[in-house]
Order: C-alpha cells, then sequence, then structure tokens
C-alpha cells in the first residue's frame, strides 16, 4: 500500500514540472521567454492528468498510500524548485524542439 | 493590527511565530530526529544485533523476568520491531518499587552496553522537554498549537500562493530571498505541517484537553483508563498461591491468529502466582490507525479468555490521528518522508525567525547598535537554530565519550543536551551575529561530520563494519550524520558570504550621492 503511495510521487513531479513550466515566470526562468499559449494549454492538460494520475494511485494505497502520496508530492514539489533554481537547463531540455 | 483580515493574520502569524518559534523549532528538531529513534537506540547499543525474532526475544525476555524480578506484582516487555533490536522491560514489586532495564532479545537478559538515554531521549524532549510533568507536556502543547494557528494564517498572509509555488529566488538576496524560501519550505510541505501539529495536540489530549475526562469519569481517573483499555478490566487481586507460569509460545501463537497480526508487547500480572494473567498486544505494522489491541491469557493454563473489543467512533478517531502522528505504519520510505517534511519544517521555522530580524534590520538607525528586544531575538535565533543541532551532535558525542560506569549516565547525557543549548546562547550574545552564525555553523558541521570517526575509535559502530556486515540501517544513519554535517559546511560558507548589512538611512545617503 505504502508503494503504491510512493509510486505517485514520480507522477507528481511530472505534474509539478508540467505546472511550474505553464507559468510565465518560470517558462522564463528555463527558456528565456514567457510560455506560448497553446504550449501553456498542452502543459496544463498534462499537469491535471498527471495529478489526477497520483491522487487516483494514492488512493488505491488506502490511508497509507494517501499519507505517502502527500509526502512525496511534497518531496517531489521541493525536486522541481530546486531544480528550477539550480539547474533550469535541465528542464529546458523538456521544451527544446526535436532535432529534425 | 488593523487593516482587514491579510493584515490581522499577518500581525497573528510574525508574533505567533516569533514567540513560539524557539520552543517549535527545539520540538521540531527532536521530533524530527525522532523518526529515526531506534536507529539511534541501535547506535548507542553496538552489541545489538539486527532482525531479532520478536516472538523468541518475548520469551526469552518472559523467562528472564520470571526469575530475575520473583516479587513482581506485574511486568511488561516491549518486543523488538523491524526497527528496534532491544526490548524495553518494566516491573513493579510486593513493596511498591519499580525498576526498568533494556534487555537483549538474542539472551534475554540486559544489554551489556552502558546505560544510555538513546534516541528514547529526542523521543522524551520532543514532548516533555525535560520539564516536570504536566509542565513539559503543557509547553509541548501550547507551541504545537501556536505552530498551527502560524501557518493557517501564513497561508491567508500569503497573495499568491498558486503563483508563488514554484518561487525561490535567491539570487536577489536579503529579505526577498528569505521570503521565498520560508514560503516555498512553507506551501511544498504544508498538509505534514497541519497534520503534525494538530495530530501533536491529540496525542497529548488528555494533559491539554482532559475536560471530557473530567466531565465523564471526575477524579476517578482508573476507571478512564480502563475503558480505554477494556479488555484489561477484572484482573484478579493476587492469591498468594504460587504456580508455575504457561509456556509463552502457544499464547503468542492464539493471540496472533485471534488478533491479527503479530504479538509486539506483553504484560503479566500476578507473575509465578494462581492468579497470573497474560496479556499479549498486537503490533499495529501497515496500519494507519494505532489501536490497542490485546488478548489476555490465564498465565497457569495458557487458556485465552477476552480480547479486544473494537474499539467505539472516538476512540477509533484518536486511534487513527494518534497513529499518523507516531508513523509507527510506515516502512523505510516512508520514514525518510516524514524526516524530509520534517526537515523542511524546521527549515520553516528557523527561516521565519531569521526573516524577523532580516527585515527589521535595514530599518534600525544603526544596525551595529540595535535595541534590546532586537538583539534578544537575534541570540535567541542562534541558540535556538544552531543550539539545538549541536545539542544532538553532542549527545552523540556525550555518548561515545562518557565513561561506561559512570553514575546516572542517560541523565547526564540530557545534560550535556541542554547545557550546549544555553552554551550557544551565551556564545552566541558574546559574538557578532554573523560570526556566531558562521562559527556555530562550522562548529556543528565539525560536530555531526566526525561522529562516525568518533564512533568507529572508541569502541561504537563501525560505518566500515557495518557496510561489510550488511548492517544498512546504520550504514545510513551514519550517512545520514556526515550529510548533515555537509550541511552546516554549506551554511557556515553561505554565512560567511553574507555582506554587513548597512543602515536604510546611510544606504540612501550614499545612493543619493
Amino acid at each position: 500500500m505504502e508503494l503504491l503511495g510512493l509510486a505517485s510521487a514520480p507522477l507528481a513531479f511530472a505534474a509539478f514540472i508540467c505546472a511550474a513550466l505553464s507559468m510565465d515566470r518560470h517558462h522564463r526562468q528555463v527558456t528565456g521567454y514567457a510560455c506560448p499559449a497553446a504550449r501553456r494549454a498542452r502543459l496544463r492538460l498534462a499537469s491535471k492528468a498527471l495529478f489526477v494520475l497520483a491522487f487516483l494511485l494514492g488512493i488505491i494505497g488506502g490511508g497509507v498510500g494517501i499519507v505517502a502520496g502527500v509526502l512525496g508530492a511534497g518531496l517531489a514539489a521541493g525536486v522541481v524548485v530546486t531544480t528550477l533554481t539550480v539547474r533550469p537547463a535541465l528542464l529546458a531540455r523538456l521544451l527544446a524542439p526535436r532535432a529534425s | 493590527m488593523n487593516g482587514g483580515l491579510r493584515a490581522s493574520m499577518s500581525w497573528l502569524h510574525t508574533w505567533t511565530g516569533l514567540i513560539s518559534g524557539w520552543l517549535v523549532f527545539a520540538i521540531f528538531a527532536t521530533g524530527t530526529a525522532t523518526v529515526f529513534r531506534h536507529e539511534i537506540e541501535a547506535w548507542a547499543r553496538p552489541s545489538l544485533s539486527a532482525n531479532p525474532d520478536p516472538a523468541a526475544g518475548l520469551q526469552r525476555a518472559y523467562d528472564h523476568l520470571l526469575t530475575a524480578a520473583p516479587q513482581a506484582t506485574l511486568f511488561g516487555v516491549q518486543a523488538p520491531s523491524r526497527q528496534e533490536r532491544d526490548m524495553q522491560a518494566y516491573w513493579s514489586n510486593l513493596d511498591g518499587t519499580y525498576g526498568q532495564a533494556e534487555l537483549d532479545p538474542a539472551t534475554g537478559a540486559p544489554v551489556a552496553d552502558p546505560p544510555t538515554g538513546g534516541g528514547e531521549m529526542f523521543y522524551r524532549f520532543h514532548f516533555e522537554l525535560m520539564a516536570p510533568y504536566p509542565y513539559g507536556r503543557l509547553a509541548a502543547c501550547l507551541a504545537a498549537a501556536f505552530f498551527a494557528s502560524a501557518v493557517v494564517s501564513g497561508v491567508i498572509t500569503h497573495k499568491r500562493i498558486f503563483s508563488d509555488f514554484f518561487t525561490f529566488r535567491p539570487e536577489k538576496g536579503g529579505q526577498r530571498a528569505w521570503l521565498d524560501g520560508h514560503n516555498v519550505l512553507g506551501v511544498l510541505a504544508l498538509p505534514f505541517h497541519l497534520f503534525i501539529a494538530l495530530t501533536g495536540i491529540i496525542t497529548l489530549a488528555t494533559t491539554f484537553m482532559p475536560f471530557g475526562m473530567v466531565g465523564g469519569y471526575g477524579k476517578d481517573l482508573a476507571a478512564f483508563y480502563a475503558d480505554s483499555a477494556p479488555e484489561t478490566r477484572g484482573m484478579p487481586e493476587r492469591a498468594g498461591k504460587p504456580a508455575v507460569m504457561a509456556p509463552l509460545g502457544p499464547m503468542i501463537s492464539t493471540a496472533e491468529r485471534q488478533l491479527g497480526g503479530q504479538v509486539l508487547r506483553l504484560t503479566v500480572n500476578n507473575p509465578g502466582d494462581a492468579s497470573a494473567r497474560v496479556t499479549l498486544h498486537r503490533d499495529n505494522e501497515g496500519r494507519l490507525s494505532r489501536p490497542a489491541v490485546a488478548a489476555v491469557f490465564d498465565g497457569v493454563t495458557g487458556k485465552l479468555l477476552t480480547a479486544s473489543p473494537p474499539p467505539g467512533p472516538a476512540m477509533a478517531t484518536n486511534d487513527l490521528l494518534y497513529g499518523l502522528h507516531m508513523a509507527e505504519f510506515a516502512g523505510p520510505a516512508l520514514r525518510w518522508l516524514y524526516f524530509f517534511a520534517g526537515l523542511s519544517g524546521c527549515g520553516l521555522i528557523a527561516s521565519g525567525l531569521v526573516l524577523w530580524t532580516v527585515s527589521r534590520r535595514r530599518k534600525l538607525p544603526d544596525p551595529a547598535k540595535p535595541y534590546f528586544g532586537f538583539r534578544l531575538v537575534e541570540v535567541m535565533n542562534v541558540g535556538a537554530v544552531m543550539g539545538l543541532p549541536l545539542a544532538i551532535a553532542g549527545f552523540f558525542w556525550a555518548d561515545r565519550l562518557l565513561p561506561a560506569d559512570l553514575a546516572e549516565r542517560p541523565a547526564v547525557e540530557g545534560r550535556i543536551f541542554l547545557a550546549t543549548i544555553a552554551a550557544t546562547i551565551v556564545y552566541s550574545a558574546l559574538r557578532p551575529q554573523k560570526r556566531a552564525w558562521t562559527e556555530a555553523a562550522w562548529l556543528a558541521a565539525f560536530a555531526f561530520a566526525a561522529i562516525p570517526l568518533l564512533s568507529a575509535a572508541t569502541g561504537g559502530r563501525n560505518l566500515a563494519a557495518s557496510a561489510a556486515a550488511g548492517d544498512w540501517a546504520m550504514v545510513a544513519l551514519d550517512l545520514t550524520l556526515v550529510a548533515l554535517g555537509g550541511g552546516f559546511l554549506f551554511m557556515a560558507r553561505r554565512a560567511g558570504r553574507v555582506a554587513a548589512p548597512t543602515p536604510r538611512r546611510a544606504a540612501r545617503t550614499a545612493a543619493a550621492e
């Protein structure tokens, strides 16, 4: 049960990354320019979908799974903040256009 | 305090945070250490080996106490669990005296290591603050209530909680960086901070809010505790007829089938007497709730007499909230998450305390000569935020360096813990602030990082030997201590680079020129 809750942490991490990058301030921090509208919409949709999945995984894990999920999500958000602050270039790669 | 809800909440947040901050920091820091209290116990008792068998340990302790405490009217033993390597035993004698001992599960006899407060000291300090009963517990409850109100008022104060969710700008320096850091630490672990404060109050509810208990039972507290554990009602008086006790193994097997979990605690009333009763308590591993589920046996025939009925709604709610705070359900990964969330709480409180001085320092006419209240906060900030980690490290040093045969050794460890905090406050008062922070952080870095070396050099746990033996809990503890030392080293270097503050008026004049 605990494992299910912990498994939701990577999903929460991905959801937080999408949520952060959909904000102009953090998109600019990573890429140097504001988030284009189409990308913002895609990132927000992905963020919501990932959050729902993370939440469901925690729910399936029962009470212990929810506690693990909530704490894991907090840690995941902390990692996103640290990456944005210390290594924004890592996140920039996620948004880099595919090489043709 | 005028100016609407947000301004009122800001006022409340600032002052509840400042007034209770030092105490809450102490409670949080020791609470965070308490997550690994069983590992700290094991570290302080190097003769104990990993993965003891709980049932075999209980049987050995049972046999040992039946012969070692023949005058006991009652004895109890807490078996080793996933994390615990020792067994805590207590007994009361016919003449009204009490005794307690740490037993080795491998032998059932007292552990061979010198007496130590171990992780239990941090656990006790966390809610009793080494103060007499009930004052320490009341102070801890009040501090938890202040912290909960500071968290709620902090959320209301925060104007853009979602847009600032990931915002941390250390490059801006000064008040902005501290405020960002404070907000980020507060928001990321917000659910943890709220539930740990509220469930912390619940764990001491009968001390802090005894009104329901007093209203229902008056002064008959024994009746309250009997109703809380109904299976223990009706324990017979001592018959005075010696009898041979039944073997424990079959009783444990029956209790585990009946209770649906592993037995981890036993209590024996009237041992060695015809009226003997053996109560076996179930472990709550993997369960969020922490009910006291037990089965009672006739100690002479080994026959099952009664088992705990399901708890009522109020008790079930209490058990759930209690369990959430104690985290006994948590496996290693979840315990690490509790640890990190606890560290984030320490960071939140520390950054809030520092923010109070940073935001006011530039408004001082002369930052080099602050008024008394400001200076007091500065001194206490260093005393609490650096004193607690130094005291924790001091405990580990004391455990390794105090003579093994010292009288009241655990109490001396406790005194060293408190004296280290007091010494840090005095040191902070005698040194310029920046130097006090930097020097205390250097000392903490050394004190933590050197613990594994000290331990190996003084015959304690040895990191290399632990790794070779596959004792990963001890390896992780040693590496965590080294990592904490690294964290304080980083802090010392950053604190050393912070520019000295300039008075706002002087800065404005310089800018105008």
